[in-house]
């Protein structure tokens, strides 16, 4: 059970590198392909534009759903440093669930907002629907709630090893 | 609002913290959260976003190879047999790699590790030495393509008095402060090679002909960008777009530094970092979209209205204000927190939105260097592992030159809107 | 009740000014029982973000193109079809008819609104070579506003693979040359400054644009109704006024715009037959493709007929 559980989490942050790396590929790829079509050919692929911004929302979510798992965020995190280790650790705890409510938050009115554009339909680009663009937002705030839930749990359950990843 | 404040200061992502804020905000205003959603998506509404996260990929990759050796050699070649030479070099190059890597340490890492050393031996003193290359990892954060100049201008954007903001302007406004910077700090450095009679180099046209052709590839990189722009033959993410698949073919085909693996893993750290900047600013629009509903702004300008009458007072405590702010905030929380309070009281008293955002630039320049969350301070003691209390007091000189360099950009507004 | 307004016309133009003035009348004639304030220069995002934000309520209405409501009512986007009118004595004729028609069904779809204001016939305008023929407008790279349908079909017919951007790049585009032909509005291309870009205009117009303040109809009904009666009267009289001021500014603009040293290009008889038959495939795109009724369509070419047969 353990065993399978830790081969699906790993398949997720292959899946999810896999995702960001792609993404930067197709963008910086058509991107530069779409300059040679416009100065080369005065030509250009109708739905490049649209689908290159869509993809900067893409990484955008995707890439802070990885640095959730790395513990990458930026933090203003002014008080924490001078603290005693034991007050830290409970405040660490209180950071982490107070995250996960956000990001619930977060997942819940962006499902909310997609299930509006699911409902009134209408085109971003080519043939795609504008709400399947938005989709990942509310997965991936699902997905940073889950994460820091669980960073929340292994710190409560498990004090001395910090450094586990979820 | 007091549980948002605590979290904050005890460590929660500054996204989690303003995301809580635009929430709160809404809620009070009886707003449908929903508007969280629409607001979020406004991130594919901003074209020009495309360029942060090719720019960044770039910077990244000229961090990991070995663009830095190359660029030193060059400059070093061209420069160094100035008196001060080798630390107008030091100034020269710092500057032209941070633009491009961001401040995010790369500039301390890839190139104080080269620069350290040499300075050493070429009879600087140990204080000096040290101080450069820490004050350094910053300079050039005025210079295109850097990630702060992007970055201001799209919040700026997001206001009805920063509509002019545009990319383009502020890479622009930003080329003769950040020239002030480097001449005054090459002034001082000339200064100190007097006091301690630092040897001359002598200046050798083979050294230059072999520096240049060694680096023949990194010497197009500014044309692309500069010259790209500011001619008009590309966009700013068409230049980033460029410049990314460049950078990758040079760094990976020719110069053969970087291995495909290697390549898949910058591509994906890079990707990490752009994504928390740009999950922070998608929800900066949110919050910001708020501070404008509830005329947040207009109310703090009313307030300062009271107490400060003129331009030139005003200048003189925003310089206050965001001197201290630097001490405590890193430049990305800075920037998506103070811009959209700032930028409408600034425009109040008359001052251009693009001079602000150099004067804003600047001053956190200087942020990146005063304890307690100095980055520069903390990587150097990392990288050259020296405690921060001794690298503080070799900052000092230099901070003070900067300062002076930064009121100078302050009351002379011509110096950032000469370009536009 | 205060009404939260979005659009995107900056603070100052004259649209705005008429706008304020009469939502100061309804404050002064309600005694500040309805009041209105303004989001300007875009601040809530574009159209489609404004028009998401009145459904969820955190917007009660916005100034917007015509066009950009078909979600409410498919049909607001009759008038901009491609080279529907060839004068403004004929859309005066049509707009006395249909006006009405087109106000009702974006009634009947949720939509308070107070009448339309012209914006103006769009004209193409090239930066590069005059573009006297449908051929030469094929060899241009040509702007397009991203998520318009409407605009994206007509360039299809015309065999014209466009450039979609946001109104907001579209000035940096045309000085870095991404793109070097735009349609628009003679007051549209001063306000935005792509006058200092352009240099030739092709004097045929291609679509005609009306602009609409809309008005959420859940949002209006708090209204108590004989404030209603109120702002319906005030706001129907300032959109004529608008819609009148912006007729006039409209033929100056364009005088400022030939005194400026903008060459105006005529398409000869021939062109402009080709020019003709290109529109008329791209209307059959349209109404194939759903993004009108053909009975809509129907209805105006018949009183665009009619008018024609009183002229003659
Ligand atoms: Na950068
Ligand atoms: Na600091």
């Amino acid at each position: 059970m353990l065993y399978m559980t830790q081969t699906l989490l790993r398949c997720l942050h292959r899946l999810e590198d896999a995702l960001l790396v792609s993404l930067l590929f197709v963008m910086m790829s058509l991107a530069v392909t779409q300059i040679v079509l416009r100065n080369g050919f005065d030509t250009g692929i109708l739905w490049a534009d649209a689908f290159l911004r869509v993809s900067v929302l893409w990484i955008a979510l995707i890439g802070a759903l990885v640095a959730t798992r790395q513990k990458q965020h930026i933090q203003i995190d002014v008080l924490s440093r001078f603290l005693p280790a034991i007050t830290r650790y409970i405040a660490t705890i209180m950071v982490n669930v107070f995250s996960a409510l956000v990001c619930g938050l977060l997942a819940y009115y962006c499902f909310d907002f997609v299930k509006m554009e699911y409902e009134a339909p209408s085109m971003a680009f080519a043939n795609v629907p504008t709400w399947l663009c938005e989709a990942v937002m509310p997965v991936a705030f699902g997905f940073m709630a889950v994460r820091y839930f669980l960073q929340a749990l292994v710190l409560i359950f498990n004090p001395v090893k910090t450094e586990s990843t979820t | 609002m007091i549980v948002l404040l605590v979290m904050a200061l005890l460590g929660a992502p500054l996204f989690v913290v303003l995301a809580g804020a635009a929430a709160l905000g809404f809620y009070h205003q009886e707003t449908s959260l929903t508007v969280l959603g629409v607001e979020l998506y406004r991130l594919v509404d901003t074209p020009i976003l495309l360029a942060l996260p090719l720019f960044t990929f770039a910077g990244y990759l000229l961090g990991e190879g070995n663009t830095s050796q190359r660029l030193v050699r060059l400059i070093r070649a061209l420069m160094g047999w100035m008196p001060g030479g080798l630390a107008i070099v030091a100034f020269c190059t710092c500057a032209f790699f941070t633009a491009f890597t961001g401040a995010s340490g790369a500039t301390i890492v890839a190139l104080g590790a080269l620069l350290y050393p040499a300075l050493k031996q070429a009879g600087y003193p140990e204080r000096f030495s040290l101080g450069l290359v820490t004050t350094s990892g910053s300079l050039g954060l005025l210079l295109p393509p850097s990630l702060p100049l992007i970055l201001y201008a799209i919040i700026a954007q997001q206001l009805p008095q920063g509509s002019t903001v545009s990319i383009e302007a502020m890479f622009k406004a930003g080329l003769l402060p950040a020239l002030v910077m480097i001449v005054l700090l090459s002034i001082y450095g000339y200064w100190v090679t007097r006091q301690h009679h630092v040897p001359l180099q002598s200046f050798s046209w083979q050294e230059l002909k072999g520096a240049a052709i060694e680096a023949k590839w990194e010497i197009p990189l500014p044309l692309f960008v500069l010259g790209g722009i500011y001619s008009g033959i590309f966009a700013v993410s068409e230049a980033a777009a460029v410049t990314a698949l460049y950078v990758t073919i040079m760094t990976v085909l020719i110069h053969r530094e970087i291995s495909l693996k290697q390549l898949v893993q910058i591509m994906r750290e890079s990707m990490v970092m752009v994504g928390a900047i740009l999950l922070i600013l998608a929800v900066a629009m949110a919050f910001t979209n708020w501070l404008i509903e509830a005329e947040v702004p207009t109310q703090l300008f009313d307030v300062v209205k009271q107490y400060v009458d003129s331009k030139w007072t005003f200048l003189l405590l925003l310089n206050l204000f965001l001197l201290i702010l630097g001490c405590f905030l890193d430049i990305f929380s800075a920037l998506v927190i103070m811009v959209p309070l700032l930028l409408p009281i600034a425009v109040g008293y008359g001052i251009d939105p693009i001079h602000l955002g150099i004067i804003f630039l600047a001053n956190m320049e200087l942020g990146y260097c005063t304890p307690p969350v100095g980055m520069n301070l903390m990587i150097a003691s990392y990288r050259f592992k020296k405690s921060m209390t001794e690298l503080y007091h070799t900052t000092i000189p230099f901070l003070l030159v900067l300062m002076v360099a930064v009121l100078i950009i302050t009351y002379w507004p011509w110096l950032s809107l000469a370009l536009l | 009740m205060t009404l939260k307004i979005a659009t995107l016309s900056p603070d100052g133009s004259a649209w705005m000014t008429k706008m304020r003035a009469g939502a100061a009348e309804i404050e002064n004639r309600t005694q500040k029982r309805v009041s209105f304030k303004f989001y300007t220069g875009g601040v809530m995002g574009n159209d489609k973000a404004v028009l998401n934000k009145i459904k969820i309520g955190q917007l009660h209405g916005g100034a917007v193109t015509a066009g950009s409501l078909s979600d409410f009512y498919k049909d607001t986007q009759v008038y901009s079809m491609p080279l529907m009118f060839k004068n403004f004595n004929e859309v005066d004729y049509v707009r006395t008819k249909f006006d009405a028609v087109i106000a009702k069904g974006l009634e009947q779809g949720g939509m308070v609104n107070f009448g339309f204001a012209e914006a103006g016939f769009a004209y193409a305008m090239s930066k590069t070579a005059p573009i006297p023929s449908v051929v030469e407008l094929r060899k241009h790279k040509v702007w397009i506003p991203d998520n318009d349908m409407q605009s994206a079909e007509t360039l299809k017919a015309f065999q014209v693979s466009p450039i979609p951007l946001s109104l907001a790049d579209v000035l940096p585009s045309l000085q870095t040359g991404i793109i070097d032909t735009v349609a628009s509005s003679p007051i549209g291309t001063l306000a935005l400054q792509w006058h200092t870009q352009v240099k030739y205009l092709t004097d045929l117009p291609l679509s005609y644009i009306v602009g609409v303040l809309a008005v959420d109809q859940k949002a209006f009904n708090k209204i108590d109704p004989a404030d209603q009666l109120i702002v319906r009267d005030i706001m129907q009289r300032t959109f004529k006024e608008i819609d009148k001021q912006n007729r006039q500014d409209n033929l100056e603009a364009f005088n400022t715009l030939v005194k400026q040293g903008i060459k105006v290009v005529k398409p000869s008889a021939q062109e402009l037959l080709a020019w003709e038959k290109d529109a008329a495939l791209a209307s059959e795109r349209i109404e194939k493709a759903g993004i009108v009724n053909p009975s809509t369509l129907q209805s105006v070419r018949q009183y665009l007929k009619t008018y024609k047969a009183t002229t003659k």
